[in-house]
């Protein structure tokens, strides 16, 4: 069974990257709170906790988001790290926000395993190998799945740089618009 | 559009470099590592000799459980409330304790997130106050209820009960939204795949409706101001999910339209079953 000493050093060694987990998908004060559920469910079940434990403490903060969805104030929080709708809104570019609305544009078109996809990658830093193990899924499917989501991407992105340059032409800013 | 390789390196590089949290913030983001006692302890789990020593061994495994839940739920409550520019009972907020009373097992829960959480941030939620707003029976036969309940600082907390599934109240500010519509959607996938939104319209609104992805809208149903609804099956499917509500004034001018951003209502539906 893994002691309090072995679980500590467990927290010490993985706080900041299930904070940056969270900080990625939701506001500060819901961060704190997530990361703070995560370990305490990792203490609760430390002893399944085999090999290196970041994937395995990233897919319970990605399940502990999912499940706690239930304050607007949270939902507003993540509406905002991923809207297109304010752009304009000085919410972005401040600290912990996408700065690029051009990237949150072309991540908001995308299906949510191919935006999940990229960002465990892109930004949480994992590998295809560990990125897999947070999502439930093989390796050899999360690379195909990451290698499409890619594809899809390039391409979104291109398509959110033609739109700012048609609009910019324009003398104006696009209107917002919504996929789902 | 032909895509070549060289646009993937430059599309990844440019994603890299949008990443709100830089990796080299995360020695920043350690500074303000709680200490590993107060991450127990918040939800009153530790050793079980150190537990036997705080409690006295008079806890029970499900009572840790709940605590836990209220202990977060107390926490939600009271960072709702330090984001709230401020709050006061208003003219119209009084109405909403007219309804029918909670009984006893409710109160208990909405008093639990006063209960353990942390000095200084419990609500004060008065728990004998809390009244049904209103209720609807879902597509399983089970009844899923809307309660609020004061607190002593002029607050509101709203409680979406549905039988034991449900974990507390979420607190704010007493007054409704004056330019948006507030919501929330309560589901958890592993549980019973049953999804409600609910939430509040500004004072003037007299209908909101919900629409979907698809293009499809529904009239949710207002009751003081607020509204439960449960998600059908057919509108947990991606391209079927909730999109935004709008509300109405008696004279059909619109009052508030709120998108419901698909990448938020995505984390909502996380392994959910359409």
């Amino acid at each position: 069974m893994m002691d309090r000493s072995a679980f500590e050093d467990l927290y010490r060694e993985n706080f900041s990257r299930v904070l940056a987990f969270a900080l990625r998908r939701t506001a500060r004060a819901s961060a704190d709170d997530v990361v703070a559920t995560t370990f305490l469910i990792a203490w609760r079940r430390r002893n399944e906790i085999v090999g290196d434990p970041l994937p395995w403490l990233l897919g319970t903060a990605r399940r502990v988001l999912a499940n706690d969805f239930r304050t607007a104030k949270r939902l507003e929080a993540l509406t905002r790290k991923m809207s297109i709708v304010e752009e304009a809104s000085p919410q972005l570019g401040s600290e912990f926000e996408i700065g690029d609305s051009r990237i949150a544009k072309a991540l908001a078109s995308l299906h949510p395993r191919d935006r999940e996809s990229l960002i465990l990658t892109a930004w949480d830093e994992l590998s295809p190998y560990e990125a897999a193990r947070v999502v439930g899924c093989s390796s050899a499917a999360f690379r195909v799945r990451l290698h499409r989501a890619r594809r899809r991407f390039t391409h979104a992105l291109a398509e959110a740089d033609a739109d700012v340059h048609v609009c910019s032409s324009r003398g104006s800013l696009p209107a917002p618009e919504m996929k789902g | 559009m032909i895509m070549r390789m060289s646009d993937d390196r430059s599309a990844a590089a440019r994603l890299g470099a949008a990443n709100p949290v830089k990796p080299q913030t995360l020695a920043r983001l350690d500074e303000s590592r709680p200490q590993l006692s107060d991450v127990l302890a918040r939800a009153d789990i530790g050793e079980p000799e150190e537990r036997s020593q705080r409690r006295a061994g008079r806890v029970s495994s499900a009572r840790q459980r709940r605590n836990f839940a209220l202990v977060t739920a107390a926490l939600l409550a009271a960072l709702a409330f330090i984001a709230a520019p401020g709050w006061g009972l208003g003219f119209s907020v009084a109405d909403l304790f007219s309804g029918e009373p909670a009984p006893p097992d409710v109160q208990q829960t909405v008093h639990g997130a006063d209960v353990g959480a942390p000095p200084g941030m419990a609500p004060g939620i008065e728990a004998s106050e809390t009244s049904k707003v209103t209720a609807i029976t879902l597509a399983d036969g089970r009844t899923e209820t809307l309660w609020v309940a004061p607190t002593t600082s002029g607050g509101l907390c709203v409680y979406a009960q549905r039988g034991s599934l449900s974990g507390g109240p979420g607190c704010g500010p007493s007054k409704p939204p004056t330019d948006a519509v507030d919501w929330s959607i309560q589901g958890r996938a592993e549980y019973d795949n049953t999804f409600v939104i609910y939430g509040r319209v500004p004072d003037r609104a007299t209908r909101v409706d919900l629409s979907f992805a698809d293009g499809k809208s529904v009239p949710l149903t207002l009751t003081k101001g607020f509204f439960l609804y449960e998600i059908p099956p057919a509108h947990i499917e991606l391209e079927a999910r909730p999109f935004a509500l709008t509300a109405y004034d008696d004279d059909r001018n619109e009052v508030a339209n709120t998108t419901l951003m698909q990448a938020a209502v995505d984390a909502a539906f996380l392994d959910a079953q359409p």
